[in-house]
């Protein structure tokens, strides 16, 4: 554990970025990567920080608690989205068996924010969105697995900034605590999926 | 090669410039992308088409009762007033973003969606 532990942290180091003069060590190193990024864990925490929710149980009849429910849902709708879009991935038939690890875990930390955002917006007396029933992706765009890692990361970039535009919204602090928990785990999931595509995978300081 | 056909490779080439410089999204744009797309509805609705158009006007996707009721059009000063703060402007939108204070990265974005016809690269 220690020893994949470190070769993870070496591979996260910017100056150990894969350069296309290394390709055939960095398919290595990156399978090595992938594996060690496939157990990657969201905590229990945002569930547990949402189910603290509980403590003040509306009725939604307020004006911001309607407005709380309303970004809950919005993200629940994103994440539905996300879901989606990883199973078009996991799908095509484009992805390698390390990859497809790392988009069915990822996907599946989608389904946790699912969770944990519509037991909040169940204790605040709402009700959560529902997935859509068709959702439009650039399907004729994706031919390759780089095609489809790119079309991932920009999901998770897009996530990442929509988090960040909704915790400063919310009444809630326990809300704006938990969303921002969760920003994190796409903000990984970003990080993971340049790492794969061979790009620096925190290529800044902000992000808004 | 000829001298002709230097001349067109140049000029194709200012003319692929032109078109990733000034037709390009602005790297804000990835703000958006969270709930957007130019080209296909997703959490929010597509940008393409919506520039001079009432708000909430476009087909298959629904918008809140909030901006359906609002009689907007979508023009700069529209835009950018939403930008900056879309739960003031329309409260009740399903926009749940808390705005771009930066008024030139408001202007960057709008420039894009401005741009945003049918028969712009993104919107096909």
């Amino acid at each position: 554990m220690s020893d994949q532990f470190s070769k993870q942290k070496n591979l996260l180091t910017v100056d150990a970025l894969p350069t296309a003069s290394i390709a055939a060590q960095e398919t290595t190193n990156r399978r090595s990567f992938l594996r060690a990024g496939g157990q990657f864990t969201l905590s229990a925490m945002a569930i547990s920080m949402l189910s603290g929710l509980n403590a003040k149980v509306a009725s939604a009849s307020d004006k911001q608690t309607i407005m709380d429910i309303q970004i809950l849902n919005t993200a629940i709708a994103a994440e539905h989205e996300a879901v989606a879009a990883y199973q078009v991935g996991a799908e095509s038939g484009l992805l390698s068996s390390a990859i497809l690890n790392v988009a069915v875990q990822f996907q599946g930390h989608h389904k946790e924010h699912i969770d944990a955002l519509s037991k909040a917006v169940g204790s605040l007396g709402g009700e959560a969105a529902d997935p859509l029933k068709i959702y439009q992706f650039p399907v004729e765009k994706l031919k390759t697995e780089t095609d489809v890692l790119t079309f991932a990361a920009s999901l998770e970039r897009g996530a990442v900034s929509a988090y960040a535009g909704a915790i400063p919204l919310f009444e809630q602090r326990d809300l704006s605590k938990a969303a921002a928990s969760i920003l994190a785990d796409e903000a990984m999931h970003w990080a993971v999926l340049r790492q794969a595509l061979g790009l620096n995978p925190v290529p800044g300081a902000f992000f808004s | 090669m000829s001298a002709c056909r230097v001349a067109l490779i140049s000029a194709c080439c200012v003319l692929s410039i032109f078109n990733s410089s000034a037709y390009a999204a602005p790297a804000h744009y990835v703000m958006c992308m969270g709930c957007h797309s130019p080209s296909y509805n997703r959490t929010g609705p597509k940008h393409c088409g919506v520039f001079g158009q009432l708000a909430a006007r476009q087909e298959g996707f629904q918008y809140s009762e909030a901006l359906t009721m609002s009689q907007l059009r979508w023009d700069r000063q529209t835009l950018d007033q939403f930008l900056e703060n879309p739960a003031i402007m329309v409260p009740g939108t399903s926009m749940t973003f808390a705005g771009i204070a930066d008024e030139n990265v408001r202007a960057q974005l709008i420039d894009y969606i401005e741009l945003l016809t049918t028969d712009h690269n993104d919107c096909r």
